[in-house]
């Protein structure tokens, strides 16, 4: 393939998609063109999960490796993963193939027993860390900090039935905190990060990304 | 008076603003025009740059400490860990991939420099060819191509959040990096990455325009890149005057919202509200 | 050493506060104290709009959470469709996000009593998952039957009942959005309530709260309710304790011992670098 082609194809591509979706977002539009706007958003899905299943391939081929040379202290918990890989994309196909999607039993099973309950193990793993990280971070060492700390506090307490007990105020006032404080915080950080995804766009269109490409 | 009225009440009837409402879609027609003015100066601005003219950002200090970071990890004789998230390439946190791809080309041409081990783990599968391409092409820019081997340098884990998250803290205690680089949105695994990081000692530098996770990382990792921070390291990441110079119409945009929010104070005692002529 | 740094060398020890963590967790749960908790304004705002809503109100519920976050969001549905039911509504669920069927068969597990009373196609139908985020969500606003041809269960949606009432959005009396993302609430503010100013109700986790605080601020979102805590005082006001009410006496130990700790924490600090006018190691 040519170099132009190499290069400037790509780019002409991401040029006139980007300029139909911008147009079909502010601009009265046709039915018609409306109705092409919402299948080039689903080409993306449907290239999404192509992206997927490379990522699967690619996974297979690094666990597959760890296995075939029996890498000590690894290539168990690579059997365990290319299992659970397989198991589960069999199970999901024969449920999309059967009709019955995600309701069906093996992979439903899979799902609500495995899947399920790893991920909230996961997820609950952040009220460990977050307990040691704050025993580490609330450390007054200046009038700042020991307003983060103060502040901190009220929340916290204001978040528990326990802060209750204790003075019925710390839910008022940390609603107060959260509406007027934090939201006026947050606020010119999405306004910040708004921008720079305008800009990024501007770029992208100018075909000035980031990262080299050839 | 039912909600619907009430807010109805409110709205200012795009009709009588000289037809905007048979060309634009409904609430987009003042965006449109604010869009167009950050595109053309942004354009301006690009274009400055590329004729000579130079338009300086203040320091990033986190930006600062990456290059400080890759020579501590390879002091160290450790790793250094780049991270930038999971998830699609199509989602509206797309830009913010895109921040932390130049981000890792960065560090991966430090990484070539010094003679460092790269390890970049990631949830985006489409993004796959292109850390592999960033990567190598960091060793190679440096003269030192050997280096790059893909399946250490390079590992996607999976688009799933909580699989990922528990993937790189695996990654982060097994391999002991001594810099730990996220930049990209990071969701509620971002406490895990950073507190992970920290058990190992590592340097860890972080930066998200994901507003909620900012005060994760800001309460344990060493540098941070609050919000759209993370958009000017990648514009210093690539070292291109044009596209530094493009920073500078953010700065414009961030005005004219101050000057957008002053005005609808002044309005607001008067009677109106410009939030209603904003979203003709 | 002296006695203050060794308490205070404990006291930095991680696992000994992720043990005592759970210890405190787990008390609670298996043995209820029953700790009363107060009612928030933003609550009782929501629960009086939902009151005040007309007889055969037709709400649209966005189903966009994976399970990770169902603990938070999942009691603060079912506590606002135990309220709901009362009015015979008439519900279009749908989903964003590919975790949505399954989150959806969860829910339904989780208020039987609700759907027992709803009949499908009827007075309620879900959608299931629909892929392309935004757009997808402009599209249902403009016409939901026109747009998905067949529900989750691959049911044609064409003459379903439901959609005589409630088909484009301006049919809608109310939107509940339930995430664990921020994206897909300023899709429904962009698409559904800028143009069509239908009213939206936010159902998030707790630390999503500041960053759609400013919706809820500008008139853009009636209302919202936040975490375990806010899923709490909805039942409260309902009279239906569930999980998330069980859960507060756990959730109210775990913050006081981490409260506790921080508080230690500092005291010997400062203690320590009083006696050795140095600061003391992590």
């Amino acid at each position: 393939m040519s170099v132009v082609a190499r290069r400037y194809g790509p780019q002409a591509v991401i040029l006139l998609m980007m300029l139909f979706l911008l147009v079909t977002y502010f601009f009265v539009m046709p039915e018609e063109v409306m109705g092409f706007e919402a299948n080039v958003i689903k080409w993306g899905s449907i290239a999404a999960g192509f992206a997927m299943m490379v990522g699967a391939i690619d996974i297979l081929r690094y666990h597959i490796a760890f296995l075939v040379r029996r890498t000590p202290g690894q290539w168990l918990y690579s059997l365990v993963l290319i299992v659970a890989l397989l198991l589960t994309a069999a199970t999901g196909t024969i449920g999309v193939v059967t009709g019955v999607g995600t309701t069906y039993e093996p992979f439903a099973w899979l799902y609500n027993n495995i899947y399920v309950p790893a991920d909230a193990t996961i997820y609950s793993i952040l009220v460990f860390y977050i307990a040691s990280a704050s025993f580490r971070a609330f450390r007054v060492r200046n009038a700042p900090a020991l307003l983060l700390l103060i502040v901190g506090l009220i929340v916290m307490l204001g978040n528990t039935s326990l802060g209750y007990v204790i003075w019925p105020g710390f839910t008022p006032l940390s609603v107060w905190l959260n509406k007027n404080i934090v939201a006026a915080a947050f606020r010119p950080i999405i306004i910040g990060a708004g921008l720079g995804i305008i800009i990024t766009g501007l770029r992208t269109i100018l075909g000035r990304e980031l990262y080299r490409r050839e | 008076m039912s909600i619907k009225k009430f807010i109805s009440k409110r709205s200012v009837d795009s009709n009588t603003i000289g037809g905007l409402a048979l060309v634009f879609a409904a609430g987009r027609g003042v965006a449109f025009f604010l869009l167009l003015i950050l595109f053309v100066l942004g354009y301006y601005y690009m274009k400055s740059a590329e004729r000579g003219k130079r338009y300086p950002i203040r320091r990033i200090r986190a930006f600062e400490a990456v290059e400080e970071a890759v020579g501590r990890a390879v002091e160290m004789g450790r790793p250094i860990h780049f991270t930038f998230g999971f998830g699609n390439l199509y989602s509206s946190v797309a830009p913010q991939y895109v921040a932390g791809l130049a981000v890792l080309s960065y560090v991966a041409r430090l990484a070539g420099k010094y003679g460092a081990r790269l390890i970049a783990t990631f949830g985006v599968p489409e993004a796959i060819p292109i850390v592999e391409e960033l990567v190598r092409e960091g060793y190679r820019s440096a003269g030192r191509p050997e280096l790059y081997k893909p399946e250490d340098n390079v590992r996607y884990l999976t688009n799933m959040q909580f699989a990922y998250a528990s993937a790189v803290q695996a990654t982060l205690i097994r391999e002991r990096p001594g810099a730990n680089i996220m930049v990209g949105p990071f969701y509620a695994e971002s406490l895990i990455f950073a507190e992970a990081g920290s058990w190992t000692g590592a340097l860890q530098i972080a930066g998200t325009a994901r507003e909620t996770q900012i005060p994760f990382f800001v309460l344990v990792c060493d540098y941070v890149f609050i919000g759209e921070e993370i958009f000017a390291a990648a514009a210093l990441a690539s070292g291109d005057p044009a596209i530094i110079a493009t920073i500078r119409s953010q700065d414009v945009g961030k005005l004219i919202a101050l000057a957008l929010i002053i005005l609808g104070l002044i309005l607001l005692p008067l009677g109106l509200n410009l939030g209603n002529f904003l979203f003709i | 050493m002296s006695v203050a740094e060794k308490i205070y060398n404990i006291l930095s020890i991680r696992q000994l506060l992720y043990v005592l963590l759970i210890i405190m967790v787990l008390i609670p749960l298996l043995h209820p104290f029953g700790i009363p908790i107060s009612i928030s304004s933003r609550v009782r705002e929501v629960y009086k709009y939902i009151e005040n809503l007309p007889d055969n109100p037709k709400v649209l519920i966005e189903i966009y959470y994976e399970p990770a976050a169902a603990t938070e969001l999942e009691p603060a549905v079912g506590a606002i469709l135990r309220h709901l039911v009362a009015k015979n509504p008439k519900i279009v669920f749908v989903s964003l996000i590919a975790t949505g069927p399954i989150m959806f068969e969860r829910l339904k597990s989780y208020v039987p009593d609700v759907f027992e009373k709803l009949k499908y196609g009827e007075d309620y139908v879900y959608l299931g998952f629909l892929t392309g985020g935004e757009t997808a969500c402009a599209s249902l606003a403009r016409g939901i039957k026109e747009y998905v041809v067949r529900d989750n269960y691959g049911r044609p949606t064409a003459d379903m009942p439901i959609f005589k009432y409630a088909n484009k959005a301006e049919d809608f009396d109310l939107v509940i959005i339930a995430s664990s993302g921020t994206d897909v609430f300023e899709w429904y503010v962009r698409q559904w309530f800028t143009p069509y100013h239908v009213p939206l109700l936010f159902v998030a986790l707790s630390v999503i709260a500041p960053s759609i605080e400013p919706f809820v601020a500008a008139g853009q979102a009636i209302g919202m309710i936040v975490g375990q805590r806010g899923a709490a005082e909805y039942e409260l006001l309902i009279g239906k304790p569930g999980s998330a009410l069980a859960a507060m006496d756990a959730q109210s130990f775990a913050h006081g011992l981490v409260i506790a700790f921080i508080i230690l924490g500092n005291v010997f600090y400062w203690i320590i670098r009083l006696q050795r006018k140095e600061i003391p190691g992590r």
